[in-house]
This record gives C-alpha cells, sequence and structure tokens, in this order.
C-alpha cells in the first residue's frame, strides 16, 4: 500500500489494527478496479482529443446536484475550466 | 404469479438511453441462444451498435445467422412494407409503384403510426410463424417504446376500416399474452433511469397491453465493506489531511463511496416503486471489459445466472 | 487554453447536445444559471426532452409551456425556464398560421391532428425549433440554453425545420390531398391512394386528405417559418456544445453527432465530458504533485513514486 495513507493519522485512529488491515487491503482492491476505468476513460480521452475540438472536462459529480447552489458551482466548472485541444495536454504519463 | 422470463417468446427489451439496454439484449440472446433455443435479435434501428457487437458493418432486414442458434436482424420498414404488401395485397400495382420508399413516405406522412405498425408487424409475424423460439427486440428507449407497442391500438382508434385495421386484431392478441409476450427494462441506480423506468411502467400498463416481464437494474456497485467498516471508511475521508494531496486510495475510495451512497437512494425509490410481483434482477457494475464485445460476454455469463 | 466561457461568449443560443444519460440536461441548466449569475444577460433554459427532467434539476414542478423564474438572489443576471410543451405549441403555431378561424377548429378537432401532435414524439423536433425561434422573438432573453433529446433525435431536431418546408413544397403534399381536390392532381396521385385505400380504409383517406388540405392553407406562413428556424440555427452566434462521458457507446453516438454538426457548418464550441474520474486513478503507479490541479487541464506535472 502506498506511503501516505499508512501514515495517515486518520487511519491510525479508526478501529484496531486487524480493521485498519482489512481496510487498507479493500482500499487496494477498490483502487484496482477503478483505476481500470480511469486508465480506459484517459485513452478515450487523448483520441477524443485528436479531433481538434476543445474539450471541457467535468470531474464526477453523481449525488452532487442537488439544488441550485450545486448548479451554480457544476455551471462555473463547465464555462471557466480551461479546455485542453491536443492529446498530449490530457495525457496521463509523465511529461 | 407471473410466467417466468425464459418461458417467453417475444421479449423486448427498453430503458433509458445509456443505461446498456442494447448490451443486455444481447447478452441475453446469447445466454437464450447457448442454452439451445433458436434466438433472432431484432434491432428497431439499422444503425444500432448491436451490428458492430457481432462484428458486421450493418444490420440487414433478412436475418444474419452469427451463429447455430443466434440470427440477428434490423428493422427497415420499407422492407417490412415490401414483405407486407407481397403477403397482404397480391395487385399488379404494387410492381408499378416504384421504390416503395415514396409510397412508404406517403402513408406514413398520412398516419403516424404506420412505421411503428409495419415494425411491430413484422416481429409478430416472426413469432406467429414459430421459426424462432425466442425473439428478442432491442426496442426504443423510454420515451418512444410505448408509442410503438401501442401502435396496434393507435390504429384501430384511426382506422375505422381496411386491412390494417384487421391486422392489428392478431398482433394485440400476441402482444397482450403475459405467457408469450413480456417487456424487460433495464435501468441503472441513477436518478433519471429509475424515476423513467418508474414512469415507464405506468404508461405500460395503462397504453399498452403488453406485460412487464422484469426488471434489470444495470450497473450495481459491489458491496465492498461491512457496515462497521463503513464508519471507519467515512473518517478516513473525512480527513482533512487529504485535501493538500492526492492520493489514489483515498480518491479511488471516495469515488466508490459517493456513487455507492446514491446508488442506494435510488435502488430504494425503485424498489418502492416496483410490485412486489415484478422480477427485479441485479447486474454488476463491469470494471473490466476493455470494449462492448467484452462486455455483451460478461455481462451473459452473470445474467445467465440470474435471468428468471 | 480558452474556456467554454470565452469561446461562447458572443452566443444567443447555446444548445448542448448529445445521447441520453451522461447529464445533459443538468449541464444546460448549470450553464444558464452560470450564465445568470456572473453576467448581467437575460438567460433562459428551455429543454425540450419528452421527460420533465429540468424541473427535477431546478425543484420546479408542473412547469408547461409557460416561462417561470428562477429565484437568484446574488445573481447579475437573470434566470428563467420553460419546458416544451409540444400539444399546446401546436396549437398555437396552428392558430398562428390558420387563415381563418374556422379552419384552425378544423384542423384542431381533427382526429389525425389530435393523434399527430399527442401520440407521436417525431413532431416534438420541429415544434422544438419553432419554439426556439418564437422565444428569440421575444427579444425577452439575452441567451437561451437549449437542452435537446438524445442523439439520433437531437439529429432530427436540426433536420427538422427544412423537412418541415420540403413538406409543405412536396408533390407529396398535393398528392395527399388530392382525392380531397379531385381534378388532374387526384389522377396523378391514383397509385398512391389505390395502395393506400386498400391498407387504410378509404374513410381514413377522407379524414386525412381533409387534414393536409387544411394544412396546405398554411402553406406559405409555414415554409417561410421553416426557413426562418434553420437560418436561426446556422448563425454565427448560435452555438453547439456536445455533452458526453467517457464510456465508449455514448463517446461513439457524441462523435457521430459531432461529425454531423462539422458537416452542417454549425458552430460546434467544445465538447463538455462529464463525470471523468479522478486524474489520480488513471496514474495511479505515479503520485500526482501535490501543486497540481485536480482536473485535467494539461498542466499536471507527476513524478514516480519515491521520488519524493
Amino acid at each position: 500500500m502506498s506511503g501516505p495513507l499508512e501514515e495517515s493519522p486518520a487511519l491510525q485512529n479508526i478501529g484496531d489494527a486487524a480493521t485498519r488491515e482489512r481496510i487498507s487491503s479493500i482500499l487496494e482492491v477498490n483502487l484496482e478496479a477503478w483505476s481500470t476505468v480511469a486508465r480506459r476513460e484517459r485513452r478515450a480521452l487523448d483520441q477524443l482529443a485528436t479531433g481538434g475540438v476543445p474539450i471541457t472536462t467535468v470531474a464526477s459529480r453523481d449525488g452532487l446536484v442537488n439544488d441550485v447552489a450545486d448548479l451554480v458551482i457544476l455551471g462555473q466548472l463547465i464555462m471557466d475550466t480551461p479546455s485542453v485541444l491536443k492529446s498530449n495536454d490530457v495525457s496521463a504519463t509523465p511529461s | 404469479m407471473r410466467p417466468p422470463l425464459r418461458q417467453r417468446r417475444l421479449i423486448f427489451v427498453t430503458g433509458k438511453g445509456g443505461v446498456g439496454k442494447t448490451t443486455m439484449a444481447a447478452a441475453m440472446a446469447r445466454v437464450f441462444a447457448s442454452e439451445g433455443a433458436r434466438v433472432l435479435l431484432c434491432s428497431v434501428d439499422t444503425r444500432s451498435d448491436l451490428a458492430s457487437l457481432f462484428g458486421l458493418d450493418e444490420l440487414s432486414f433478412v436475418p444474419h445467422a452469427v451463429d447455430e442458434h443466434l440470427s440477428v436482424m434490423g428493422m427497415n420498414t420499407e422492407d417490412a412494407l415490401r414483405d407486407y404488401l407481397k403477403l397482404n395485397l397480391r395487385v399488379p400495382l404494387v410492381s408499378k409503384l416504384g421504390p416503395l420508399s415514396a409510397a412508404l413516405d406517403f402513408v406514413a406522412t398520412a398516419a403516424p403510426g404506420v412505421r411503428e405498425i409495419l415494425t411491430i408487424g413484422k416481429i409478430c409475424y416472426d413469432v406467429r410463424e414459430a421459426r424462432y423460439d425466442v425473439v428478442i427486440v432491442d426496442a426504443p428507449a423510454t420515451g418512444h417504446v410505448v408509442s410503438l407497442l401501442a401502435a396496434p391500438q393507435a390504429l384501430q382508434e384511426l382506422v375505422r376500416v381496411g386491412l390494417i385495421r384487421g391486422q392489428t386484431e392478431w398482433m394485440r392478441e400476441i402482444l397482450a399474452d403475459p405467457e408469450r409476450t413480456g417487456v424487460v427494462v433495464v435501468t441503472t441506480p441513477e436518478e433519471m433511469p429509475v424515476a423513467e423506468t418508474l414512469e415507464l411502467l405506468v404508461s405500460l400498463r395503462t397504453k399498452t397491453d403488453v406485460d412487464v416481464a422484469a426488471v434489470i437494474l444495470n450497473r450495481t456497485l459491489p458491496e465492498l465493506f461491512t457496515s462497521s467498516d463503513h464508519l471507519a471508511l467515512d473518517l478516513l475521508l473525512a480527513d482533512s489531511s487529504w485535501e493538500n494531496s492526492s492520493n489514489a486510495l483515498i480518491d479511488a475510495a471516495r469515488v466508490h463511496r459517493q456513487r455507492q451512497l446514491v446508488a442506494h437512494e435510488h435502488i430504494a425509490t425503485l424498489r418502492a416503486g416496483l410490485s412486489s410481483q415484478l422480477a427485479l434482477v441485479t447486474q454488476p457494475f463491469v470494471f473490466s471489459a476493455e470494449n462492448a464485445k467484452d462486455l455483451v460476454d460478461v455481462v451473459a455469463q452473470s445474467l445467465s445466472e440470474e435471468l428468471p | 487554453m480558452s474556456s467554454l466561457r470565452e469561446r461562447a461568449q458572443d452566443a444567443r443560443i447555446i444548445i448542448t447536445c448529445g445521447p441520453g444519460g451522461i447529464g445533459k440536461t443538468t449541464s444546460a441548466a448549470a450553464i444558464g444559471l452560470s450564465l445568470a449569475t456572473t453576467t448581467a444577460q437575460r438567460v433562459l433554459v428551455l429543454t425540450v426532452d419528452p421527460a420533465r427532467r429540468l424541473a427535477t434539476a431546478l425543484n420546479l414542478e408542473g412547469i408547461g409551456n409557460e416561462i417561470s423564474s428562477v429565484d437568484l438572489p446574488d445573481a447579475l443576471g437573470t434566470l428563467s425556464v420553460a419546458m416544451l410543451d409540444t400539444k399546446a405549441s401546436w396549437d398555437a403555431l396552428i392558430r398562428r398560421h390558420a387563415d381563418s378561424e374556422a379552419n384552425a377548429e378544423a384542423i384542431l378537432s381533427n382526429t389525425l391532428y389530435r393523434n399527430i401532435t399527442e401520440r407521436f414524439i417525431q413532431s416534438h423536433d420541429y415544434i422544438a425549433m419553432e419554439r426556439l425561434y418564437e422565444l428569440v422573438e421575444t427579444g425577452e432573453f439575452d441567451v437561451i440554453v437549449v437542452d435537446t433529446p438524445p442523439t439520433r433525435n437531437a439529429l432530427d431536431f436540426l433536420d427538422a425545420p427544412s423537412r418541415m418546408a420540403d413538406f409543405f413544397s412536396s408533390r407529396l403534399l398535393r398528392w395527399l390531398i388530392a382525392p380531397a381536390r379531385g381534378g388532374v392532381a387526384a389522377l396523378a396521385a391514383k397509385p398512391f391512394t389505390m395502395v393506400a385505400d386498400r391498407i387504410l380504409g378509404g374513410a381514413f383517406i377522407g379524414d386525412m386528405s381533409e387534414f393536409f388540405m387544411l394544412l396546405a392553407t398554411m402553406y406559405e406562413g409555414f415554409v417561410e417559418r421553416a426557413r426562418a428556424v434553420e437560418a436561426l440555427l446556422t448563425l454565427p452566434t448560435t452555438c453547439f456544445v456536445v455533452v458526453s462521458t467517457l464510456e465508449a457507446t455514448p463517446l461513439t453516438e457524441a462523435q457521430f453527432f459531432c461529425e454531423e454538426l462539422t458537416k452542417r457548418h454549425l458552430q460546434l464550441v467544445g465538447w463538455l465530458v462529464n463525470r471523468v474520474l479522478p486524474l489520480s486513478l488513471a496514474a495511479s503507479s505515479f503520485e500526482l504533485d501535490e501543486r497540481a490541479p485536480r482536473g485535467i487541464t494539461g498542466t499536471a506535472k507527476h513524478r514516480r513514486r519515491g521520488d519524493a
């Protein structure tokens, strides 16, 4: 597991060692599962970017848009996030 | 008790756009075919994604055998009309009409339900002729499926006499028989798909003769944690130290937790709105499928264990 | 790198389009809200989707064709929302173009007319554009944000005005009204009406013919209007935003739509990709620099774990 999580006081504060160990290992499995999806998304985005149309990406907002105030925040994200144009700009590989 | 889905001969698969309706129809066809049934999988849209799922450029009106048990076709109302006229009119006039699309445009413009009736008529005809054990229809999405399934009634109201009027009777008989025909509504644990599913169930009941065979709740996330773990996890995620640094484990946990919480709410709404007699089939979120074809295989695998 | 706000700053109409289930309606509402809160403009959000989704997002129940305003205490501008009520809009259109009160009433009470406007969804597409035009004409709004039906329908929605104009200028319409008029046109249309007669029955043909004859009295008004509506879509101040997620199926549909917009030389100002997972997950073998922005803005720097 990665360093920062082990060092987190939040993790140290919860439950017993066995619980911590169990949670940590489930988190690893969970990360692996979502990474598969995220890497697929990244490839799709790279491919999309070759089309030359500027792309605005908005992070997952599931369940966070419940009222007008949430919509205002989302609207700001949509309108003001700088777009990407080239696949290099959205590449997840180290520069 | 409702007849189980596996016994029905004509299954319409519908759902809100984006919930995995086409994948589910294809997977269901795979399941039935692998169990030895002769299956016709029919898309109402020739440009459907079904074509690519079976490695075809386009779906043809003439069923294409993908394997020994499974054939796929795409509905084309002009071809359906040609079939219909050949079978029913037997007048020399038909051959002089030239391209039928002009005649079809004419009739369809006049009576907007004609395209729907040709589609539903062709599907019901295949069921009546029994060349297949099961016909699975990748039907239009929630907003449009009712006008397809209610087309026979609509036309009966509109047209008081004439050839088509007589034709609608036997179609309605097939459609209204829950032993033979059923609708499967695919949904996901999200707000709009659930809301549209519940609305659709009402419309199907009030505006069509067709029975609902099952609701498939697609893309449900795995329950990774016990409820006591959730308390610990929520504490961990709430730690302010994550705000200044990015940790993939935490980010992934947050994505999972957030989506799961939202899903739980919508699953509760769905369950509350469903009749207890209606089969609710749950299908997992697929993390690993690299492409649409893989996805069908994975879904077929899990669907074969769950279908009523 | 420019933002959507910069690229759409001269827009008077912003149309969000794309497949279903990817947050299009919410995005349209969010764009409208953002413009209304941060600029001194009178903004209207128009949703043309059959499901009443915008109402849910904005906590507005039962909004019909009426325009209602959203209370935004600290906003620089104002925000209004409108749903599209197909039947009410058609009725208004008929009343506007009919050459007499009697003709208007005759059309409104025709069986076919009721069926066309109530039961069949295709008429949605034209009326949506018509309604948009009407709202532009009022001059009451500086910007109108339009939410469209899912992709394949949204294409119809782009083509609807020209199809409507073509229909009114076509021989098809002359044939449709021929049985009611008699004369040379009736002779020319004979093969068509004979087939239709056999299929649909004579009484129906009568209804139909009457309906289209009444409709033909509105020819000039309709064609002129349809052309004007069409012109509206091609204005440089009418901007299209294609909305999708990164899942394979919706993305393929969205790309198809993107190509169609380009082909039609319409103003495509950008992609809006919703629900993107955090970058850290895709790069899970790397860690994000603490200072790097969390979005994918092109400036994120990465380093290998352990380099720190």
